[in-house]
This record gives structure tokens, C-alpha cells and sequence, in this order.
């Protein structure tokens, strides 16, 4: 799946994934959870968080 | 809302922005000798007409080709942006018009202005130089934004 097909399917823009993937955002949990679900994952495998 | 109906609205204001820039360029190419008698306003004028012609016009194809494509115009992180921007955008404008206030409405003869009240002039420059710098500092955010909590 490219970043535009994902960007497509949970209604957000291209380069806020792109952002995402590069750590530069932080996306809202509406949004981590729309992008877990189109990826068939979770948002915990998705995102590591610091302690 | 249709992001078609987005895209119109954000082309409204750019095609304003563009004719009054136009429109400010142009009369003076219709008065005789105006190169010798004021150069830095025509070629600042015309400059500006051009270059926010051609940013216009790449924005909207670039957006338009997006929105063709299916993707939206705007989503959670770019309208944190322009709420960020428009805050610090403003910030940053308050010395502009404090200088504009300061050299060209109410100047003596300082810096080799004519000592008149140009209000107008002000005015116009003051307006026309806020969607400069919120396009500079939307522009500086969006490429350069980390969360606050970084």
C-alpha cells in the first residue's frame, strides 16, 4: 500500500503520513486508529512510545 | 463539505489577491516615462505581480491534482498548522504595522520620504503583506513543525 492509498482510505493528507512515518507528528488517537485498522494492525505495534 | 468547494474557496481569495496585484502594476505602464521617474515601484510592483501569479498558480494545480486524485485538501495536521500560523502570523505582523506606522503615515521627512501622510499607501502595503507572511510562516511550520511535546 503507498502513502497516497493510505492517505485515501483514513481521509488524511499525504504528507501527514509521510509526517507520521518520519516521527515529525504525532497523530491523534482518531487517526492512529484509522491508520491501524487500514493497515490490519494495532496502534501499539504500530507506534512505539518513550517512557 | 466538498473538497471542490474547499479548493474554490481557498482560489477566491488568491484570484483577488493576484487581480489587485495586477491591477496595481498595470497603470503604471500606461504613464509615459515611468521607468526614469519611479523604477524601484514598477519593478517591486511588477515582481510581485509575477511571483504571486506564478505561487497562485502552482498551489491551486498542485492541490487540484489532489483532489482529482481523490485525496483531501485539508486534514487534523494541516489545520493545526494554519491555526498555529495565523497565531504567530499575527505576532509577527504587529512589528510590520508598527512600522508602517511609524516610517510612512505619520513620517517627518525621515529616510528621504516626502513628509505627507500616506495612509492609503499604508494601507495597502499593510494588506498586502499579511498573506506574506502568513504564507512564510504556514510555509516555515508546515515543513519544519514538530509536536510541541519534542
Amino acid at each position: 500500500m503507498t502513502q497516497e492509498d493510505l492517505a485515501k482510505q483514513v481521509g488524511a493528507r499525504r504528507e501527514t503520513i509521510l509526517a507520521i512515518e518520519n516521527g515529525k507528528y504525532y497523530p491523534s488517537v482518531k487517526l492512529a486508529h484509522d491508520i491501524a485498522k487500514a493497515l490490519h494492525t494495532t496502534i501499539d505495534e504500530m507506534f512505539v512510545f518513550d517512557e | 463539505m466538498d473538497e471542490k468547494a474547499k479548493l474554490v474557496l481557498l482560489a477566491v481569495p488568491l484570484a483577488i489577491l493576484v487581480g489587485y496585484s495586477w491591477a496595481f502594476v498595470i497603470p503604471y505602464y500606461s504613464e509615459e516615462d515611468v521607468l526614469n521617474r519611479a523604477p524601484g515601484s514598477i519593478i517591486l510592483g511588477s515582481l510581485w505581480a509575477v511571483g504571486i501569479t506564478i505561487v497562485s498558480l502552482l498551489v491551486c494545480a498542485r492541490l487540484y491534482r489532489g483532489v482529482k486524485r481523490g485525496l483531501t485538501l485539508n486534514d487534523e495536521r494541516s489545520r493545526m498548522i494554519a491555526v498555529r500560523a495565523g497565531y504567530y502570523a499575527f505576532l509577527v505582523s504587529i512589528p510590520w504595522w508598527t512600522l508602517l506606522n511609524a516610517v510612512v503615515i505619520s513620517n517627518t521627512g525621515a529616510f528621504g520620504l516626502p513628509a505627507r501622510e500616506q495612509a492609503s499607501e499604508a494601507l495597502f502595503g499593510g494588506l498586502l503583506a499579511l498573506p506574506v507572511i502568513f504564507f512564510l510562516v504556514w510555509s516555515y511550520l508546515t515543513y519544519r513543525y514538530r509536536p510541541a511535546s519534542r
